[in-house]
Parts: structure tokens; C-alpha cells; sequence
């Protein structure tokens, strides 16, 4: 019975926290399939030091997921000269980084591009603020910077979306900004 | 649209949810460290009298010599050897070799392809026509060290020139 508890307990804890992971290892990765790779290789590091998953260690295991696709990053760039080199062509055409009902597939596509615009570092607070619903501290942590340099990003973050999303505020229905005095 | 819009804009997106093969995948690799994990733990410690302290060039040394012991082992295995669940005997059908319970364990080798290039007909006699090819790979080594599931991989590119003979009818 212990051996099952643990079988779901893994289980349900990736379940929950793939998708999240997944999105965030594709800021740095070049495809999905490589941000899958990223994704197994961090979790069951995380796993193996932390059995249960402990909710306190989810920065350490974004930590550890940016740490990988790094690497894998390093890996590729050397990979795609090799390719070049070789007149091997990659396959075009990626899975979307979110699935979005299919009546909504446009505005999915207006707001993906709009985060996908952002900076590196501003996308990558953004994403795990939003998605990963990590705090301030908790991106700190993960990522090795300050919570004042995290909530300047996320700030600065938020006023590129703006100025981005303007022209289609129409189209996303979002509500006019209240005037201010 | 103020901060707060906005942000309930951006949660109405779902991140992609991953893939089946790679809950398969996280499962396997569980299990495998789990196997791991039991067989460090189950391992006979050396007597204290016999261990020395490890200094990092001995180390570095060791996982060298590990590595190439493991290509050769590996490169010497029939079809169908595999490693048994407690993690240290190489199961070839014939007198299997024990490894060292704290060992670096391989765990796979692959060859990717990366190209070739055919180089053309030569003439090595004058009636023994071959079309020259280079193929280029990489091989790639794994290892897993059971006491921690630190994981080692190492890249070698190859290149390798290979003579077809050719016959004009």
C-alpha cells in the first residue's frame, strides 16, 4: 500500500506541476520534445531529494529546470552547427505553448505572441508568476536574483504587455482603463 | 485594462499539457533510481581499513577509467545482456562480470547520425571501381551513479570513410 501512496503521490504532483514546468523550460529550449527531455531529467532529480514534494522545494525544482535547459541550450547551439554543417534540415512547426478552447485560438495567439515579445529575464518573472503562481521569494530563489530586481522585472513586464495589447484591446474585450484624475 | 485585467487575461491561457510518453517516461526513470537507490543501500561497505579518502584527480581518474571499462564492456555484450534489479551483475549468459555495488553504472549508448557526404567513384585498380562515402556521428555514453543519480554523458563525433564497391553494367 505504501508503494502505491507513493506511485500517486508522484503522480498526482506531476500532473499539476508539468504543464507549468513545461512552459517555463521553453523559454530557453528549442522545441517542446527537448523541453519534455528538460522537464523528465528535473523532476525526477527533484523527486529522488525530495520524495512527496514538499511544496516548499517548487523553486528549487524551476531552479532546476532552468539549470538544465541551459545546458540543453549549450547542447543544441553545437548540435544545429553539426546539422548545418551537414545540410540536415529541422522540422518546422512546434506544439502551441498553450491550449486554449478553439474559439479562442486568436486571442490565445494575440497574447502568446505579446509574452513571447518580452525580454528574456521580464518573460521569464512573468511566467512563473503567472502560471507557476510562485511569490516574489520564491522567483528570487529560483532563479538566483533579488526580490526587488523580480518585482521591478514583473513591473516593467506588465507595462510592455500593455503598451503591446493597446491596439487589440477591442478584440481581447478587456475593459477600458478607469481615467485617472 | 489595468494590472489586474490583465493578469486575469494571461491565467485564462492553459499551459500545454505534456505529453503521455512523458509521464511514461518520469515513471520509468523512478523506478530505475528507486532499483538504484535499493541496490547502494543493500551493498556491502568496504571494511573502514580499506577506504581512502577521495581525492577529486583519483576521482576524475576512477570515472575516466569507469567510462572506458563501460564502452568496452558494453561494446563486448551479445544482444540481450541487460542489468539485473540489483544493479551490479551483467547478465550475458555467459560468466557475468560483477561490478563494484558504488560503481558509475552505464545505462545506454547511442549513435546519431549526423550526414554523409558522398565523395565520388575511385579507381583503387583499375577494374575495382568504389564509391567513397564520410559518415559522420556522434556517439553518446550515459552512465548514472547509483549513490546520488548524478548522470554523466559524454559526446564523441566520428567520422568514419566507408568504400562501397561499385559495379558498371
Amino acid at each position: 500500500m505504501k508503494a502505491d501512496d507513493t506511485n500517486n503521490d508522484w503522480q498526482r504532483c506531476f500532473q499539476e506541476l508539468a504543464p507549468k514546468l513545461l512552459l517555463y523550460a521553453r523559454q530557453w529550449t528549442a522545441t517542446a520534445a527537448d523541453a519534455e527531455d528538460v522537464v523528465q531529467m528535473a523532476f525526477v532529480r527533484w523527486w529522488q531529494k525530495n520524495p512527496g514534494g514538499n511544496r516548499e522545494h517548487i523553486p528549487l525544482l524551476y531552479a532546476a529546470v532552468r539549470s538544465i535547459s541551459l545546458d540543453v541550450r549549450k547542447s543544441d547551439v553545437r548540435r544545429a552547427k553539426r546539422e548545418l554543417a551537414s545540410d540536415l534540415s529541422m522540422p518546422e512547426g512546434d506544439k502551441p505553448y498553450f491550449d486554449p478552447p478553439v474559439e479562442d485560438r486568436e486571442n490565445r495567439q494575440l497574447l502568446e505572441r505579446a509574452v513571447l515579445s518580452l525580454p528574456a529575464d521580464q518573460r521569464e518573472v512573468v511566467t512563473l508568476r503567472i502560471w507557476g503562481g510562485l511569490t516574489y521569494a520564491e522567483i528570487a530563489k529560483a532563479t538566483g536574483e533579488t526580490t526587488n530586481t523580480v518585482a521591478s522585472r514583473y513591473r516593467y513586464a506588465l507595462t510592455n504587455l500593455h503598451r503591446v495589447l493597446a491596439p487589440h484591446r477591442e478584440d481581447l474585450g478587456a475593459a477600458p482603463a478607469p481615467a485617472t484624475a | 485594462m489595468n494590472d489586474a485585467n490583465l493578469e486575469h487575461l494571461l491565467r485564462t491561457m492553459t499551459p500545454a499539457a505534456p505529453s503521455a510518453e512523458l509521464t511514461d517516461r518520469v515513471k520509468h526513470d523512478l523506478a530505475l533510481a528507486a532499483m538504484f537507490r535499493e541496490a547502494a543501500e543493500t551493498a556491502t561497505p568496504l571494511p573502514a581499513q580499506h577506504r581512502k579518502p577521495m581525492t577529486w584527480a583519483s576521482a576524475a581518474f576512477w570515472a575516466g577509467a569507469g567510462a572506458a571499462a563501460a564502452v568496452v564492456v558494453m561494446l563486448a555484450l551479445p544482444q540481450g545482456a541487460a542489468i539485473s534489479p540489483h544493479g551490479s551483475t551483467l547478465a550475458s549468459g555467459k560468466s557475468g562480470t560483477t561490478l563494484p555495488p558504488d560503481a558509475i553504472m552505464p545505462v545506454s549508448t547511442t549513435r546519431e547520425w549526423v550526414g554523409v557526404e558522398d565523395q565520388g567513384i575511385r579507381f583503387v585498380t583499375p577494374d575495382n571501381p568504389q564509391r567513397q562515402m564520410q559518415v559522420r556521428t556522434v556517439e553518446r555514453y550515459r552512465w548514472i551513479d547509483p549513490r546520488d543519480g548524478a548522470e554523466y554523458i559524454i559526446e564523441t563525433p566520428q567520422v568514419e570513410s566507408v568504400a562501397l564497391p561499385v559495379k558498371f553494367q
